[in-house]
């Protein structure tokens, strides 16, 4: 297989292609199998790669093909090469698994909209950037992999576009994420300059025995991580993700929860050779991921929004993700990316699947409302038992309990925190831990638990999405449950498989790597309990407020105006940018035009242009059509060159 | 004198251009119904052509006693202009057929700077024109292309030139109801044969000043032993030599030509003429000067560095003021011909000579598909206008009622400019990074800075397809034929300019695979027949 | 040292040339008369309009004349030397005389060497259409 592993990122831009020329003609479902079909065998091949390389040794797992030169300037070549080791194998598993099931999840969500092969063929262009992105072996294939999820998230956020608000969201994403890769390309130019290669085997050989400057490494490695925080929606840069809510939700699921806001993730992981020769900027990351944790969760403890409740816990999550980096555990890290896929596309397919039911039901009543918003749900547990028992397993994932998935790559990127000597960074993590598992169970609850509190007659038009809905949902479901079990940590007789499977890929950095953290079995239990208890206590928390005494909550907030409206407004970031960055700008910009465009640079242009222009009809006149002239120039134009070469 | 049988591989590709060329000379007297006929033996003929030459690749040599040379350069510049001779083929037919049906005899046109004329009396008599004679001229034209690319003899260098420009001056005038046409091989034919006389000058003072040598290799030791002493004459001569080629890639002050050639010759001939000739004439001055003639380059280097820097000027200043697109693409590839002379001045310092050569190679092959390409649309647009003028106001609205034909249109326009991601822009990348490494940086700078003056009329024919309103409803009929040639240059600008990798390597391999300066086969005392010849 | 025999002979090429107008001026009989005395081109009209149509047949038999005059300034030397040159001289003639026919047959088929040839119409071989 991995003689053709370029057949992986090939098929979905080959479904791509297919459905964007052709779509139109072919009909729906046709459209709907090509887009399923071409992710699915891309899948089978991922999967005959992962186990093609869990044949190997473990020191032989690092397979690096170049296919082709893809472009060479000067001291600048970049080879099209495709590098499978263990990092990458698995991204390519998730990656091409998660996107089959949304796949398959969208004929049903996306049938008879309007703009079902354009849907498709977008899908299937992300699914190829994102592919290209993790199986990239330089900096530049990486960035294209990355600019291109950028395009296509812009693309599919605004899906509907004739929607004003759905398209200044698609923008948003894009601008935002724009500030972000500029910083990734600064690091980009500065790798280049500094290293003079582009390849990571050849960055990675250059790192393994640096000696320059630590200072370069470190503005290298920040400049990359702030390209991270725009694509996986960080401080300061998180403000896209909630409004990018608006795409389709099987795109919020895909994109904006398993694969392409961890890129950042993925790229941090994959540079880990660089980042560990700059243990400031590993600090940096470790607390802007723990403050983005928290910080989103406490937003998420108020949404009224199903969709941005899950947003802002996708950006909480994708916090600890940077924890587990930044601590120096990568592994972990990337655990937790594995199963933050599963329960959190789980959860947005879920939503989706809600919101579905409750647009049906108001389409059937002949009502115009928001779908989304939980306060006029309830009770969807008995019309909508699939769906349920597949989000109360997320959610139980997802706050941590075990043996569910999110509990051991939660907690070992708490632990490795403690003993990785961040123990104010684990501290917080564990508080975050705890609101996490209240907000989840408020959302559940909200959703599924007590009596409709829509209008009533909609309660009689809500139905269980069709099965080629249900099943992805089961699937992910069982993935949910089952798919931190590779990554049981030693303490619990476990094995930590994954993290065995990932080491070849972090050896360097675990060579650089300075510190050394105390491992105490004592000190690991106790944090393990601390932070069970922490959830088991949010939930309990939750099952209080909203299913025992619905009053609860209202007195509580009574008491805390203030901060719930600070908590509800989002700490009013979005009205903090707008002022200190959007509108300066616009003034900057509207001034440099007022005052500079129009008289110097237009002028300028203009006079240039009609400078030239003018030339040109002047030379034109030369042109008489006479033989005779054309030779008398020729003439004089021969005695000019030969005299000069003769008599220079 | 020996003959080697293997040097035959040499110049076996155009031994099959020339057989082609017979054959269908011969259809075209023996065969009735021969229109398609004749098409299709031209293009398959040069499809073979193309396999010959891939299959006669091999260890860089010379041939015939250094007549020739047998190597990779050769190789993809014949693999290029047999392609670029097909596509003209293919565009050739819809053209010609159409000429017959409409055969404007009746529709006279004012020639400027001439009174009327009255109907010119033909020697054949026929309207229109024999497909065969039309084909036959273009496979010659290829032919001597090909033995210019890889001459390394100034007799074959000019054996080559005069083969191509015969076979081109007739062409341009192949269309004899047309006085435009004739008015535009009279003057080409005129100020080639002026042309013509200076190369032949140049030549022979080369020939007296080196002691005799008319074989670039020999030439290039007997000027290295010269050193300092080299005398002004044999200075004049490179002059006078460089003078020729410069006609024929059409550089400033030397271009005069081409604007109403182009203008005035069959479309499809002027789309063949804007590359083939530019191609081999450019191969040959990587021979002449960046191979044998280096030591001189700072005699000729500052000239050829004069003409580049006005070529690409002029060319795309007067460009900005054409209203008819074949004049517009006629100034435009003057600048193009200025682009290139980049790569043959930094070709000039041995370092950069293979880099050079093969970002030549490269531009030559991203200026092949997009100026045919754009040329293959200027022919549709006018057969779908009653007068069948070429005016750039043709375009506006196009985008509206034509959408895929103005997409290729304004992808060529933009890989003209060189703007990504397009073939024009990796093109124009390579030759100036080679100009760079190779010291040319104000050259370097004076090209970027005409490749923004180039935008502004590029970019002016997609602005008028995309946002002016179409003043009346133009209906566009396109064969396969045509499309096929639009497909294959479509693909491959997008091809190179997404992933130029491959096609750079090839260049690359190409430019490397270069045969190297021998020294000439010494006189065998053996050989009864050298013997008598030094005798007589 | 080499060029005195080209002087010579420039000098004498030059002193021929005086020696004969000199010779015609003192023998010849000078009876002046206007005809005499106009620009002799070749028995045409030297007086009128200069955008005069030459007949293009007069081009086409030059055209042939030259191809197969050169055609047999390379057949000479070849031919002298045949017997030495071997085999591969007289297949390579044999190749160059071959396109020439082919050459040749084309205008004869065409009809391009009739000389009588009403206009508009096309002689010899009709065009398939």
């Amino acid at each position: 297989m991995s003689n053709h592993l370029y057949l992986i990122p090939l098929l979905p831009l080959a479904g791509f292609l297919i459905n964007g020329l052709l779509g139109r003609k072919l009909g729906d479902k046709a459209v709907g199998f090509i887009g399923s079909a071409v992710i699915g065998i891309a899948f089978v091949l991922s999967v005959a790669a992962f186990v093609e390389l869990l044949g190997l040794p473990v020191h032989e797992r690092h397979i690096d093909r170049t296919f082709f030169t893809w472009l060479a300037a000067g001291s600048l070549e970049v080879p099209f090469g495709l590098l499978l080791d263990p990092l990458s194998a698995l991204m390519i598993l998730v990656v091409s698994g998660v996107s089959f099931i949304i796949h398959i999840y969208s004929i049903g969500y996306m049938h008879g909209d309007p703009g079902y092969p354009r849907y498709f063929s977008f899908l299937n262009l992300f699914v190829f950037f994102m592919l290209l992105l993790v199986l990239g072996d330089n900096y530049p294939i990486m960035f294209i992999g990355w600019e291109g999820v950028g395009l296509c998230s812009y693309l599919l956020i605004g899906f509907w576009f004739t929607d004003e608000a759905r398209a200044t969201a698609g923008k948003k994403a894009f601008i935002v994420n724009r500030v972000g890769d500029f910083g990734f390309l600064i690091g980009l130019f500065l790798i280049f300059a500094t290293f003079g290669t582009l390849s990571y085997a050849g960055v990675s050989e250059q790192a393994r025995y640096w000696v320059g400057p630590g200072s370069v490494i470190f503005w290298i490695t920040l400049c990359m991580f702030f390209g991270a925080t725009g694509k996986s929606a960080q401080i300061p840069l998180y403000v896209w993700l909630p409004d990018a809510m608006a795409g389709p939700t099987p795109v919020s699921a895909l994109i904006h929860a398993a694969t392409m806001v961890t890129a950042g993730v993925y790229m941090v992981a994959r540079n880990s050779f660089l980042f560990a020769l700059a243990p400031a900027t590993l600090s940096i990351i470790a607390w802007v991921g723990v403050l983005t944790a928290i910080f989103a969760a406490t937003i998420a403890l108020v949404n009224n929004d199903i969709k941005k409740v899950l947003a802002y816990s996708t950006i909480s999550q994708l916090g600890y993700m940077f924890v587990g980096c930044g601590v120096g555990a990568y592994a972990a890290g990337i655990t937790h990316l594995m199963t933050h896929a599963f329960f959190k596309a789980l959860l947005f397919l879920g939503a989706g699947s809600v919101i579905h039911a409750i647009q049906h039901a108001h389409e059937r009543a002949g009502f115009v409302g928001d779908p989304q918003d939980i306060r006029y749900m309830g009770g969807l547990r008995r019309k909508l038992p699939t769906t349920y028992w597949t989000f109360a397993v997320a959610c139980v994932a997802i706050a941590g309990i075990p043996p569910f998935s999110g509990f051991f790559s939660k907690d070992e990127i708490i632990w490795r925190s403690f003993a990785g000597g961040h123990p104010a960074v684990g501290v917080v993590a564990m508080i975050a831990a705890g609101l996490t598992a209240f907000y989840m169970f408020r959302l559940l609850y909200l959703t599924f638990h007590g009596g409709w509190r829509g209008r009533r007659d909609q309660a009689d038009h809500l139905h269980e999405s069709p099965p080629v809905m249900t099943m992805p949902l089961v699937v992910l479901g069982l993935l949910s449950i089952v798919g931190g079990w590779v990554a049981i940590p030693h303490v619990l007789g476990g094995g930590m498989r994954l993290e065995h499977f990932l080491a070849p890929s972090f050896r360097i950095a675990e060579e650089l790597s300075v510190m050394h953290g105390h491992h105490s079995v004592s000190a690991e239990y106790l944090v393990m309990i601390l932070s069970v208890a922490l959830a088991v206590g949010g939930i309990l928390w939750a099952r209080a407020w909203y299913i025992r005494n619905p009053e609860a909550p209202k007195r509580a907030l009574a008491r805390a105006k203030w901060l719930y409206r600070l908590l509800l407004n989002k700490y009013y970031v979005d009205e903090i940018y707008d002022y200190a960055f959007v509108q300066t700008t616009l003034a900057f910009g509207d001034g440099a035009w007022r005052w500079f465009d129009i008289p110097i640079v237009d002028g300028l242009v203009n006079g240039l242009a009609k400078l030239v222009g003018w030339m040109g009809m002047v030379i034109r006149r030369v042109q008489t059509g006479l033989v005779s002239n054309y030779a008398l120039m020729m003439a004089i134009g021969i005695i000019l060159v030969v005299g000069y070469m003769v008599w220079k | 004198m020996t003959f080697n049988p293997s040097d035959l591989w040499a110049v076996a590709p155009e031994m099959v251009v020339l057989a082609v060329a017979l054959a269908v000379i011969l259809i075209e007297l023996l065969a009735t119904r021969r229109e398609g006929v004749l098409q299709g033996v031209a293009a398959v003929g040069l499809l073979a052509v193309m396999a010959v030459a891939v299959w006669s690749l091999g260890r860089p040599t010379g041939a015939f006693n250094g007549m020739v040379a047998r190597d990779g350069l050769t190789v993809f510049v014949k693999l290029l202009l047999a392609g670029v001779a097909l596509l003209a083929v293919l565009m050739s037919r819809d053209y010609l057929m159409g000429l017959d049906k409409s055969a404007p005899t009746g529709v006279r046109e004012e020639v400027k700077g001439n009174p009327p004329l009255p109907p010119p009396a033909i020697a054949g008599g026929e309207a229109g024109v024999r497909h065969g004679e039309y084909y036959a001229l273009l496979l010659l034209a290829t032919c001597g292309m090909m033995v210019l690319a890889s001459a390394t003899n100034l007799v074959t260098l000019f054996l080559g030139i005069e083969t191509m420009s015969l076979a081109l001056y007739v062409l341009a005038g192949i269309r004899p109801e047309r006085p435009r046409s004739g008015e535009a091989a009279l003057k080409y034919f005129l100020l080639g044969a002026f042309s013509t006389g200076f190369l032949l000058y140049g030549m022979a003072l080369i020939y007296g000043t080196t002691g005799g040598q008319t074989n670039l290799s020999m030439i290039s030791k007997a000027v290295a032993d010269l050193g300092d002493g080299a005398p002004v004459m044999l200075f004049a001569g490179v002059g006078l030599l460089m003078v020729g080629l410069l006609f024929k890639v059409a550089a400033v002050p030397f271009h005069f030509w081409s604007p109403d050639v182009y203008q005035g010759a069959p479309t499809p001939v002027t789309a063949f003429m804007s590359v083939g000739p530019k191609a081999a004439a450019l191969m040959a001055f990587i021979r002449l000067f960046g191979w044998a003639l280096p030591d001189l380059a700072d005699v000729w280097g500052p000239a050829l560095w004069m003409v580049a820097a006005a070529t690409m000027t002029i060319g795309n200043i007067v460009a900005i003021a054409q209203r008819d697109i074949k004049r517009m693409l006629a100034y435009s590839s003057i600048a193009h011909a200025g682009y290139l002379l980049i790569g043959v001045l930094a070709a000039g310092s041995p370092g950069v000579r293979s880099a050079a050569t093969a970002s030549m190679l490269f531009y030559l092959v991203a200026y092949f598909l997009m100026n045919i390409g754009a040329f293959t649309i200027a022919i549709l647009v006018s057969r779908a206008r009653p007068d069948g003028d070429y005016q750039i106001d043709d375009y506006q609205g196009l985008g509206a009622s034509h959408p895929y034909l103005s997409a290729a249109m304004a992808l060529f326009m933009i890989s003209l400019a060189g703007i990504p991601p397009t073939a024009g822009f990796f093109g124009k990348l390579y030759l100036f990074s080679a100009g760079v490494n190779a010291g040319l940086v104000t050259l370097v700078v004076i090209a970027v800075l005409n490749s923004v003056i180039s935008v502004y009329y590029y970019l002016r024919i997609v602005v008028y397809m995309l946002m002016r309103p179409q003043p009346s409803p133009v209906e566009v009929r396109i064969s396969p034929a045509m499309t096929a040639v639009v497909l294959v240059c479509v693909v491959g600008v997008i091809k190179f300019g997404v992933l130029p990798g491959s096609m750079m390597d090839w260049a690359r391999s190409g430019a490397e695979n270069m045969a190297q300066p021998t020294p000439q086969v010494v006189v065998d005392v053996n050989d009864p027949s050298q013997i008598r010849q030094s005798d007589r | 040292m080499s060029f005195t025999p080209v002087l010579i002979f420039f000098l004498g090429g030059v002193g021929m040339v005086f020696a004969a107008l000199v010779v015609s001026r003192l023998l010849a009989p000078h009876r002046p008369n206007p005809l005499k005395n106009t620009t002799y081109e070749c028995g045409e009209e030297p007086v009128g309009s200069p955008w005069l149509r030459f007949n293009t047949r007069f081009y086409v038999i030059v055209l042939i004349f030259l191809i197969f005059d050169v055609e047999v300034l390379f057949l000479f030397p070849w031919a002298v030397n045949l017997r030495e040159l071997g085999l591969f001289a007289w297949v390579d003639m044999a190749i160059f005389i071959a396109i020439l026919m082919v050459g040749l047959a084309y205008v004869w088929g065409k009809g391009d060497l009739e000389w009588i040839r009403p206009r508009g119409s096309s002689a010899g071989s009709a065009k398939g259409r």
